[in-house]
């Protein structure tokens, strides 16, 4: 049974080892060769680039600012997408079935053509701060492009079918019953909701939230877009010091302090999930 | 002021254009506990759950000691019930979810721990308080589930049929412990379940439920040996069922005439020409040799043999035909396929069912 399992997973593993790990290890070997501009990649190693990112407050700023940026859309999915998956988690049959779909609509668009979409929608002469102009709610328009904010309203709507999936998979684990047993004891409707569905939801919670939080902070047509160079954040560095300066060891140094930064937090998730499911 | 602790009166539920619940009218006396008892899907576990409050009824009310809960929300219904799948809050505690109850009332912390403390030490569970339901037996589990509304001493109790997730021993265990602890308590109780020997060793007293109403409430034995209707009569333990019509009657006593053939002399009231059946309890006809004087004949077709037990189906001359089990004791040989008996209907033991 085991031996058949492992054998199922061979093929994936192999293209994985070959297109992803490879490229990686490659990446990371170029990350501790020196650089020299005009000349390129040198045979020489050091650890010239991480230092030159970790001593750089500038450099400092754009991975404080991707952590906020994934921080915030992370939020915002929590907030908006826990009642929509508790919706969808009570809902049976042909409506839960159409309102699936809903939530996936975000994702059957391409990335460039959706955040073209939120350029025309978030631009100064836009459609929601026309809007708001003209019914007088505001003088001037709020700034949506070339900020962050833009960058996070174009990114918690395309990242919430992520975590209103991992929801309700969890809410759909709960026991029905065990809500009404606690209304049966004497609970009111809010100390349900903190007592027995928050903590029985909080593995949803955190696989929700350390996918949004990863492809938030990650992405890059979004910020590039929206952001524009204003707004730089780790994935638009990584690709201006390796596309647009060809300075491959600085870029790889930048995606690996990235990539360590995730680790980090992933494993941090793991061990709250571990102790609240309890041993 | 009142006798009843717990009273519904008239209750409906309508589903769409199905009913569920019909017109369910049933009172508790106080530390009384009633079985509702009946196939899946008659509408049993919506009664209990209008009681809890976890279905709004279409109509009628339902009265808790004399207040009128019907529109009360579940949390201030001051009942406890114990579901089916037991409904532990599987990330707490036996002792927290012994104690959640007490915490939704805001007790003091030296009282919640001391009930909680008492509580389980009253369903037997003193040393598993930090253990987490999944690492409970079911029987277990089942006990915090009745630690946990026991605490709260409710005015009701509810039970959702609470064994059938146990194994066949350990149900007839707990079904004895229940009983023990609820006249302990001397709370109220209304228990549904399908299994009618649980409901007869359970309960006080049993509503039999069909097809959304009660078709007959009694006690145990009242159910058992004068059912009220047909569909009790063939739900609860094995019955003769003979069609045919009522031909005289008076004084509770009624002759009938068969569809197959022969006149037999029964308990009831019904107006000459009257469609029923007679139920005769395979058990209560007495097998004899033939002709002896005031026996019926009859031809054994088939026979079957249980634990101590022999049971016939016996072709009478008449032309009905009829179940009859006799005990094997010492000396009597089991009768032969073919072979010509002797059966004894006595009138007390037959009885007419109108339908």
């Amino acid at each position: 049974m085991r031996q058949k399992g492992a054998a199922l997973v061979l093929p994936n593993f192999a293209w994985l080892a070959l297109f992803m790990l490879g490229p990686l290890i490659t990446l990371f070997v170029i990350s501790f060769r020196t650089y020299e501009a005009g000349r390129g990649i040198q045979d020489a190693w050091t650890i010239a680039h991480y230092v030159a990112f970790v001593a750089d407050p500038y450099h400092l700023g754009i991975l404080l600012r991707t952590l906020r940026l994934g921080i915030e859309v992370t939020a915002w999915c929590l907030v908006l997408g826990f009642p929509m998956a508790y919706g969808l988690s009570r809902l049976r049959g042909t409506p839960r079935a159409l309102l699936y779909f809903v939530v996936l609509l975000p994702l059957l668009t391409s990335a460039v053509v959706r955040t073209f979409g939120w350029m025309i929608v978030l631009s100064n002469n836009g459609f929601i701060n026309r809007t708001l102009i003209d019914l007088g709610v505001i003088d001037s328009p709020i700034r949506f492009m070339y900020s962050m904010l833009g960058i996070v309203v174009a990114l918690v709507q395309v990242l919430l079918p992520f975590m209103v999936l991992a929801l309700d998979a969890a809410l759909l684990n709960i026991d029905p019953r065990v809500y009404e047993a606690a209304r049966n004891l004497g609970a009111s409707r809010l100390r349900v909701f903190l007592q027995i569905t928050l903590p029985l939801s909080l593995p949803g919670i955190l696989s929700g939230s350390v996918l949004v939080f990863t492809l938030a902070i990650s992405a890059f047509v979004t910020p590039s877009l929206i952001g524009g160079p204003r707004v730089p954040v780790m994935a638009t560095l990584i690709y201006q010091q390796g596309m647009s300066l060809l300075n491959w060891p600085f870029g790889g140094a930048i995606a690996f302090v990235m990539l360590a930064t995730v680790v980090v937090l992933f494993l941090i998730a793991m061990r709250l999930a571990r102790q609240e499911r309890g041993t | 002021m009142t006798t009843y602790d717990l009273e519904m009166q008239g209750l409906r539920k309508i589903y769409g254009d199905s009913v569920a619940v019909d017109a369910v009218t049933l009172s508790l006396g106080k530390g009384e506990m009633v079985a509702l008892l009946g196939p899946s899907g008659c509408g049993k576990t919506t009664t209990l759950r209008m009681v809890a409050g976890f279905v709004e009824p279409s109509a009628g009310r339902i009265l808790l000691d004399g207040r009128d809960i019907t529109h009360v929300p579940a949390n201030q219904r001051d009942t406890g019930m114990v579901f089916q799948s037991y409904a532990l809050f599987p990330h707490m505690t036996v002792r927290r979810n012994v104690a959640f109850g007490l915490r939704c009332r805001h007790l003091p912390e030296d009282e919640v721990r001391r009930r909680t403390a008492e509580a389980i030490e009253l369903v037997g569970l003193g040393s598993f308080e930090e253990r987490y339901p999944r690492q409970l037996s079911g029987g277990q589990q089942q006990r915090v589930a009745l630690a946990r509304v026991l605490v709260l001493r409710p005015k009701l109790l509810l039970f959702d049929e609470p064994l059938s997730n146990l194994d066949a021993k350990l149900r007839v265990q707990m079904r004895q412990e229940i009983r023990r602890l609820q006249k302990d308590v001397g709370i109220t109780a209304l228990f549904v379940t399908h299994d009618q020997d649980e409901a007869s060793s359970i309960a006080d007293r049993i509503a039999v439920m069909n097809a959304g109403r009660i078709e007959q409430a009694g006690t145990p034995a009242e159910i058992y040996n004068e059912p009220a209707t047909r569909f009790v009569a063939d739900f609860i333990g094995t019955s003769n069922l003979i069609d045919g019509v009522a031909e005289t009657s008076g004084d509770g006593r009624m002759t009938f005439r068969a569809d197959a053939g022969g006149v037999f002399a029964a308990r009831g009231r019904a107006s000459t020409g009257a469609r029923g059946a007679l139920c005769i309890r395979p058990e209560k006809v007495d097998i004899c040799p033939p002709g002896v004087a005031g026996a019926r004949e009859g031809i054994v077709r088939r026979t079957a043999r249980t634990a101590g037990m022999m049971e016939y189906v016996v072709v009478l001359t008449d032309g009905p035909e009829l179940t009859v089990q006799e005990q094997l004791r010492h000396g009597i040989a089991p009768r032969e396929d073919g072979a010509l008996v002797g059966v004894v209907l006595r009138e007390e033991d037959t009885q007419f069912l109108v339908g």
